[in-house]
């Protein structure tokens, strides 16, 4: 998207987005990792992946920077100024989803309460100015009433050195089922 | 008219006379289970509602520009609504006159043809034939009506609407009271220039169609069925509309004639839409934006949120907040649900920027459990021998009957339930005579050499 005089706090949000989308096609279109840079970022999105799968949601949420934030668009190639998504989240938002998962009025995503497993695919990853660029394949069996969801899809995240370790700065998830439809997704994160 | 279905002219009202049996199945205050789970039902209602009445297909602005087309579905069909090359629409069957060979894969587009995969016949973007393969293996070409199906199409507010049947309703009078906030809900938009995202939202739910209409005028589920999405407003310190007491405000459910009816939040919200929003992403900045281009017009600022008005067109329109959802029912308890985001391309750009966070909030929160409570509503009505549904609600207790014949109430009132479903009887009833519309019919060489034959037997 190209800077019209909008306002600088205008601008920030459209200069976030177009990083996002930026990032994304870097890291679709890189060679093989970097094997330093994809031992520094595996474990973390190992750790991801199990930790919302055991509803350690606390621990989950500790792995995101204060600005980070989840972008899951309806088609690979949106762009979050453009186009609706299905989540575009910022950390309060992403607290609201760890609240949600345990509300037991959250019917959808409690009542049962839900099993799921994310399976990751083998992580490459490259350096970059702040940190790490990282993508796998991941597959998603959720499990509560009724049949269970598969879904297929590439997570593409970026993460940073904090006094705390690596932590993610921004998580994309691409399903290219959400072309087609799904059932609800409420319990995606 | 002519129910012979070789004839392209043919004029056909399909299945029985059930005049009778709808009479016994949906009562003034009571419906029955089998509108929910009679599969013979469902599929007269792919002939009767979804074809048989005006259904909703797409937006004007989604195809500006000559070929520019979209994909959608009425009941089982697929129809391109396409912009011919003099501005007009078409509403064409995606269906190829040879074999049936749907001609189009994608949603949408832009086409100087369509041209059929299979064995490569073209046509034009008013639906005529312009080219098939080989067509001196045809004996009498000119006697085959191979241009496209097509069905009538009508507009109001932009907003486009078809039906297969023979002489449908005018437009105007099928949207009677509807109309107006139609009108007012595009006039909203400055310029009265509403568009609409490319990208569409589809989620399915294991449940009737049926189960949207009845949700959506029904103004107690939010505060049960969306407890948690309230409490995440209470969280964030922010009193979401969702999270009073419907019944403790003066917010109004209208019926508004053939099955549409209206809730309008807006008297339960003085301080105007804008005031019940949560803190979103990218909000806090955009609203700095905003102010710093001075934008102080408070209709400016409620453009970044719904209307609050859920205005539903019968049978497959439902406006929520910024979306327009519409309902394609799938199979008897399998129903496919498309929200499409609009936008306001003539306000400043943070409206848009600032839409397409808003709407993915309760899409995250509240629509999961809208979906959860049709799920377990199919699955209680197997039960046989609880066979009927009470919809009394709000008759007799606070319901006004206008001189119009229409109702308001207050958002528990579920007169909007009875007036869908008093559609619902009207058309379900007896067989509707459709028809399917081509380029050219009277015109065309097959029809004079029918005339030809017929007046020939007559002379005989």
């Amino acid at each position: 998207m190209t800077a019209a005089a909008h306002p600088a706090a205008t601008q920030a949000v459209i200069d976030r987005y177009d990083a996002l989308r930026a990032m994304v096609d870097r890291a679709l279109a890189a060679p093989a990792g970097d094997a330093a840079a994809t031992a520094r970022a595996a474990p973390v999105l190992e750790a991801e992946a199990r930790l919302v799968d055991a509803r350690a949601y606390g621990a989950w949420l500790d792995l995101f920077t204060a600005d980070a934030c989840l972008w899951i668009p309806l088609h690979p190639d949106d762009h979050p100024a453009r186009d609706q998504a299905l989540a575009f989240d910022d950390r309060r938002r992403l607290s609201e989803r760890a609240w949600h998962m345990h509300d037991r009025q959250a019917w959808a995503v409690t009542r049962p309460r839900p099993l799921t497993l994310r399976h990751l695919g083998p992580v490459a990853a490259w350096p970059e100015a702040e940190g790490w660029l990282a993508t796998c394949a991941l597959s998603l069996t959720h499990v509560r009433r009724g049949p269970p969801v598969r879904l297929a899809g590439r997570q593409v995240v970026a993460l940073r050195d904090t006094d705390a370790g690596p932590r993610i700065t921004a998580k994309v998830l691409l399903l290219p089922e959400l072309t087609l439809g799904t059932p609800h997704l409420g319990w995606i994160m | 008219m002519t129910q012979d279905t070789t004839r392209p002219d043919a004029i056909v009202a399909r299945g029985p006379d059930l005049t009778d049996l709808i009479d016994r199945l949906v009562r003034h205050d009571v419906v029955h289970r089998s509108l929910y789970t009679d599969p013979a039902l469902f599929d007269l209602e792919m002939l009767r509602i979804f074809g048989g009445t005006w259904v909703y297909l797409a937006h004007d602005s989604e195809v500006p520009a000559p070929g520019d087309f979209v994909r959608r579905q009425m009941g089982r069909r697929q129809i391109l609504i396409v912009r011919t090359e003099d501005g007009g629409l078409r509403g064409l069957l995606n269906r190829c006159t040879h074999r049936g060979t749907t001609l189009v894969g994608e949603d949408g587009g832009c086409a100087k043809r369509f041209v059929c995969p299979y064995h490569g016949w073209s046509f034009g973007l008013d639906g005529r034939i312009q080219n098939l393969p080989v067509p001196d293996s045809y004996d009498r070409l000119y006697e085959r009506p191979f241009d496209l199906g097509q069905v009538a199409l009508a507009t109001r507010a932009g907003f486009v609407f078809g039906t297969l049947a023979a002489e449908p309703m005018e437009i105007d009078t099928w949207l009677g009271a509807a109309g107006p906030w139609l009108d007012q809900h595009a006039a909203r938009y400055p310029g009265g220039r509403m568009g609409v995202q490319r990208r569409r939202l589809t989620q399915e739910y294991g449940a009737n169609w049926k189960m949207s209409w009845d949700n959506a005028a029904d103004g107690i589920h939010a505060t049960f069925a969306h407890a948690s999405y309230n409490h995440l407003g209470k969280e964030a310190d922010t009193d979401t509309v969702l999270a009073r007491n419907p019944a403790d405000t003066p917010m109004v459910s209208k019926t508004l004639g053939h099955g549409h009816c209206v809730v309008d939040q807006r008297p339960g919200i003085p301080d105007g839409p804008w005031s019940t929003m949560r803190p979103l992403p990218t909000r806090e900045a955009l609203e700095d934006g905003l102010r710093a281009k001075g934008v102080t017009d408070p209709a400016t600022w409620d453009l970044m949120t719904g209307d609050m008005v859920n205005l539903s067109i019968f049978p497959n329109l439902i406006f929520v907040g910024n979306q327009m959802m519409v309902v394609e029912p799938v199979a008897l308890n399998r129903t496919r649900l498309r929200f499409y985001l609009t936008h306001a391309p003539d306000a400043p750009e943070e409206i848009d920027l600032m839409r397409l966070r808003v709407d993915e909030d309760f899409l995250s929160f509240g629509t999961p459990d809208d979906f959860e409570m049709f799920e377990r509503v199919q699955e209680g009505l197997a039960v046989e021998e609880e066979e009927w549904i009470d919809i009394s609600r709000g008759d007799g207790a606070g319901d006004v009957l206008g001189a119009d014949g229409l109702v308001t109430g207050t958002v528990a009132s579920e007169a909007p339930m009875r007036a869908y479903l008093a559609e619902w009887k009207r058309l379900m009833a007896r067989p509707i005579p459709t028809t399917i519309r081509r380029a050219r019919i009277e015109d065309s060489r097959f029809m004079q050499t029918i005339r030809r034959r017929e007046m020939a037997k007559k002379g005989a």
